[in-house]
């Protein structure tokens, strides 16, 4: 008989014994059902964030387009909102998007940090029921549940002596039980992930990147089963009991998605640690006065940028009269210049220190594949920090040319009316629209791509000690 | 010769289980084993299956060292110990086509796998029941289809009919004289001095890891086999 005809003999009988188990059947009944409670939940969450935003866009326009003459100026100080999309596949992993907010104030002198979390409107920690939640936490306990007695279960009860009297190919009952433990996971999944599919469809992720992204993500959480099913495999051979088995594995999976989480998120705020709003407002405020070195008055830093861009337009040394509001203009887009340069230094070095924590934590993904398999998901649903950084960097960048265009109108247009000048509809209509796409799977990649390494090493691991302990399985 | 032991030791530490044990079966034999528990019975068997290797001397199957060729040798033999132990959730039918699938059977018809069944003696309509509702005795027979649907060159028989009553001992036994008939070669472990006479053909006695006494089992009656085994047991 060949090996895979043998592998598939070992796996038929292994999945027979767990259909005829009502335990297990009770099990993973609870898992799957979990897993579409939780699939209700999400749908639900971003329903209500597609909505919100939808709704808040449309009002956000209404306002900019129907606010009346103003002063292109005042106009930039009321400023307006940007939203960021929800994607479909938030239903399944809502990541940090519950924790950060999904739109930014666009306005003069102030860069936007988003806001309108859904944790700031509910007060509660929304999120922490996910299908991801049960995929990373709930499943690999399942796995646990059927794996632990594959090997300690069968020398128990005699029939591991039984078994290899026939002269079996060890590795022949090692993939065979693996296939098996794949199979019956397949069986209680694939359904559930049909149905997951099909209401992301339903909330419009059928286009070619989601459908991308959930390949990827499928792939991932596949080769994350497949390291908790090689530790199991390694336990159940190499512990003397099975109920030894069971206790390590319940160890473990408490190391990898309890402990070592909190542990790496408080050891990298402990060595890399954020400044708080208040010493980060102060910071700022600080720069905008002294400049970033602390040195510079700001004052003298705008006239000397208002000099550079009159020398720019060949005004400088002609010593040519010029329109005070066209002045009055230039000066506004030196003042935005000023402080764009503070904000941008510092918001800057917060995302280094963000970046810095980021990468420690995703470096902990070699000591736990949940902390790695919990960014890769998070990264390929886009609602990691990265594609939260990505939105807010392109709205800032949306809010730099909006204070640029109302302020070169201001320059252009109020001449002797100066701060009386009102500009009308058209100047809110010629404003820029905000355009955003989120960035395709490959940045989910690039981002998250220590973590994907982190999860493939784990897998040669788990599998090298099972393969391993299989070998060297006592008989006696 | 299909098994073969030269100067055969085992030790635990300090402790010998096996000292020097020559032992040989032929095609058609049936070797039974006496001796006291901890004289060294399964361990002589264990070291045949290959689940212990030897600390000196050969464990051989039909020429082959068990320690080096472990697959080959497991591939003519056929193992029925104490206990036969199943699959509870799985019908005799499924553990005999699963057992025989790993042992590289190439008959594995529903019909043959049943009259296999049949011949081992199991009741028809026990076929398809989950083997946790069968009495040890028909786990036992089951064990022997195994041997049967394997066509194993070589049984080794560790008590096999240990806690069995008379009815079920008797036919399990009469199913290893007719193996023994077909030219199998059976090393039986036991401690049924009844039974021993009246399928084996040799006897051995085994005694803190020793071979103690050898004989043709045609050459006792009952009553002497008795005599001779107690008076080694007082020594």
């Amino acid at each position: 008989m060949k090996f895979t005809q043998l592998v598939g003999a070992i796996a038929k009988k292994e999945i027979r014994e767990i259909a005829r188990d009502g335990r297990m059947r009770l099990l993973g009944g609870i898992v799957v059902l979990l897993a579409l409670a939780a699939l209700a939940f999400g749908t639900q969450q971003t329903l209500r964030a597609q909505h919100e935003r939808e709704h808040a866009s449309e009002r956000a326009e209404e306002q900019w387009e129907g606010q009346g003459e103003k002063n292109p100026h005042v106009a930039a100080h009321y400023g307006t909102h940007v939203f960021a999309p929800t994607s479909a596949i938030t239903a399944i992993d809502p990541g940090v998007s519950p924790y950060l907010g999904r739109a930014v104030k666009i306005q003069a002198h102030q860069r936007g940090i988003a806001t309108f979390s859904e944790a700031q409107d509910s007060g509660q920690r929304p999120g922490s029921f996910s299908v991801a939640i049960v995929l990373l936490q709930l499943v690999p306990l399942l796995i646990i549940a059927l794996g632990y007695g594959l090997w300690s279960l069968e020398r128990e009860r005699g029939t591991l002596r039984q078994l290899l009297s026939t002269g079996v190919d060890r590795r022949a009952l090692l993939w065979g039980k693996t296939l098996a433990l794949f199979v019956v996971l397949a069986i209680l999944l694939v359904p559930a992930a049909i149905v997951i599919l099909g209401v992301l469809w339903w909330l419009g992720g059928g286009d070619g990147d989601t459908i991308l992204r959930l390949g990827l993500l499928g792939s991932q959480y596949a080769i994350y089963f497949g390291i908790f099913a090689g530790l199991t495999l390694y336990a159940s051979a190499a512990a003397r009991s099975s109920r030894a088995a069971l206790v390590i594995m319940i160890g473990v999976w408490g190391l990898f998605c309890l402990v070592t989480p909190r542990a790496a998120t408080e050891l990298a705020a402990a060595l890399r640690p954020l400044p708080s709003q208040a010493e980060l407002a102060r910071d700022v405020a600080h720069s905008l006065e002294k400049g970033i070195d602390g040195k510079t008055d700001r004052e003298i830093a705008v006239e000397a940028i208002v000099e550079d861009m009159m020398a720019e337009q060949g005004m400088s040394a002609t010593g040519m009269m010029v329109d005070e509001s066209y002045l009055e203009g230039l000066n506004l887009q030196a003042e935005a210049k000023w402080e764009d340069q503070v904000f941008d230094h510092h918001l800057r070095l917060l995302d280094d220190r963000i970046a810095a924590q980021e990468e420690l934590v995703a470096y902990a993904g070699f000591v736990s594949p949940f902390m790695a398999m919990r960014s890769v998901s998070a990264g390929l649903s886009g609602t990691d920090v990265a594609h939260h950084r990505h939105f807010t960097e392109h709205a800032e960048e949306y809010r730099k040319a909006l204070i640029l265009q109302l302020n070169e109108a201001f320059a252009a247009n109020a001449g002797t009316d100066g701060w009386n000048y009102r500009a009308g509809a058209e100047t809110w209509k010629d404003a820029p629209a905000f355009t955003y796409q989120s960035p395709g799977a490959s940045f989910a990649i690039r981002t998250h791509l220590v973590s994907i390494i982190a999860l493939l090493l784990w897998l040669l691991v788990a599998f090298g000690l099972a393969i391993r302990s299989a070998k060297r399985v006592r008989v006696v | 010769m299909v098994l073969q032991a030269q100067g055969l030791v085992k030790r635990y530490g300090d402790f010998e289980a096996l000292r020097g044990l020559d032992l040989e079966v032929g095609a058609g034999e049936v070797f039974c084993l006496l001796g006291a528990n901890g004289a060294g019975k399964t361990t002589t068997i264990q070291l045949f299956l290959g689940f212990i290797e030897p600390s000196a001397g050969s464990a051989k199957i039909k020429g082959m060292e068990v320690r080096d060729h472990a697959l080959e040798t497991k591939r003519l033999l056929a193992y029925i110990p104490e206990n036969v132990m199943l699959y509870p959730n799985l019908t005799g039918l499924e553990n005999l086509e699963y057992f025989a699938t790993l042992a590289g059977c190439k008959d594995l018809s529903d019909d043959g796998l049943r009259a296999t069944l049949k011949r081992a003696g199991l009741p028809d309509d026990f076929v398809e029941r989950p083997v946790g509702n069968y009495s040890k005795g028909m786990r036992q027979k089951v064990g022997i289809a195994m041997a049967i649907q394997r066509q194993a060159e070589l049984l080794l028989l560790d008590e096999p009919t240990s806690g069995l009553d008379p009815k079920a001992s008797n036919e399990f036994s009469q199913l290893v004289a007719t193996l023994r008939d077909e030219g199998v070669a059976v090393l039986m472990a036991t401690h049924d001095l009844f039974r021993s006479r009246e399928v084996g053909t040799h006897i051995g006695i085994m005694k803190r890891g020793k071979l103690v006494a050898r004989f043709d089992a045609k050459d006792v009656s009952h009553n002497d086999l008795e005599r001779i085994y107690l008076e080694h047991m007082h020594d």
